[in-house]
């Protein structure tokens, strides 16, 4: 089988008994479902079990999935519903990072010829795990997972206007945390001028 | 300013409202400078990679999946004709019953010309009766012959 079938191809040959064919679907998504785990469920371990937990659902439910939305918008509003259930199930545990994990973050030693990029990464890692669930949720859906506001609307059950301002005042959540958390890193990269001048 | 350059860069506002930010980007240098940063921030965020969970999780899914069935499309075992044999069923048996009650109640009513005397008042005979009865079991034994095949069809299909 190639990595090159559709994903309603590879739905297809599932349904039809081929079962070796959902392996496909789950290498294809299972870092997409992963992050969007991480949002909800920082312990990698725990995230990883609510991801596993998602694609055996998606398994169980693939012969309602309706060809009219993209596979994985509806992988993904699993994805949304369960994580939010194991996060609740988990309550107590607090889901944005804590002063040690950010100071652990700071001091993460970096190869030189990977500086640059990686250090920019960490930076917006940083900050988006500072941002609340909903807003890390709604742009890891955007920007890792590639969906329209149409999609993250379906995905979140809420309207395509409604994710558009959610989505803004994410990501000016995200510029404030920036401006105020690496000042100097930005003035390097001449990042976000107006705020610093 | 920064909502109309949000829109800008998703593209998801109507062409009109995005030529005047783009006009207010090309004049006012304050306006440029906030769209290279949103700009800058946005192609940022496209380029983090998503996490990637350990070795096993491919392999941990799978053997999760391997114990369960292969999920059966509704349509595939929805039989359209088992459906509409249903429906018809009882409606030959409320039709029945219905005719079977306007014939035994002796209800009558005079046309409009009030000319004729309309009586719907039949003679059911016993043989009538049992005709309909039998004729009614008759449709049943083919919906159950019909279901049979269906269920032991299938269970021979998946031996």
């Amino acid at each position: 089988m190639q990595d090159s079938l559709s994903d309603h191809q590879i739905i297809a040959f599932v349904l039809q008994g081929k079962k070796e064919a959902y392996r496909l679907l789950v290498s294809r998504y299972q870092s997409y479902v992963f992050s969007l785990a991480l949002k909800y469920l920082p312990v990698r371990e725990e995230a990883e079990e609510a991801a596993q937990d998602v694609f055996v659902k998606a398994y169980k439910g693939l012969a309602t999935y309706r060809a009219e939305a993209k596979f994985t918008t509806w992988l993904y509003s699993i994805a949304y519903t369960t994580c939010i259930s194991h996060a609740r199930k988990k309550t107590g545990k607090s889901v944005s990072m804590n002063e040690e994990q950010l100071l652990q973050i700071d001091n993460i030693p970096l190869l030189p010829d990977l500086v640059d990029r990686r250090s920019k990464a960490v930076m917006l890692d940083v900050a988006i795990r500072q941002l609340n669930t909903e807003d890390a949720t709604i742009v890891t859906l955007y920007y890792t997972a590639s969906q329209t506001l149409d999609e993250i609307g379906r995905i979140m059950e809420i309207n395509p206007n409604a994710a558009k301002v959610k989505l803004f005042r994410a990501r000016q959540k995200l510029r404030d945390i920036l401006v105020r958390s690496f000042p100097q890193e930005l003035q390097e990269y001449n990042y976000l001028k107006n705020d610093l001048n | 300013m920064d909502r109309k350059i949000w829109a800008l860069i998703d593209n998801s506002e109507g062409s009109q409202d995005l030529a005047e930010t783009r006009k207010y980007i090309e004049t006012n240098r304050e306006w440029e400078q906030r769209y290279e940063e949103l700009l800058m921030l946005h192609r940022e965020l496209s380029d983090i990679p998503a996490d990637q969970p350990s070795m096993r999780f491919t392999q941990n899914v799978w053997e999760e999946i391997e114990q369960l069935h292969t999920p059966f499309s509704a349509q595939s075992y929805i039989n359209m004709r088992i459906v509409k044999g249903i429906a018809a069923l009882f409606f030959v048996i409320i039709a029945g019953a219905f005719l079977y009650g306007v014939a035994t109640t002796g209800m009558s009513f005079l046309t409009i010309e009030n000319t004729r005397k309309v009586n719907f008042a039949m003679d059911l005979s016993a043989n009538t009766i049992q005709l309909f009865i039998f004729g009614n079991i008759l449709l049943l034994l083919l919906f159950f012959e019909k279901i049979s095949q269906r269920i032991f069809g299938k269970g021979h299909h998946e031996q």
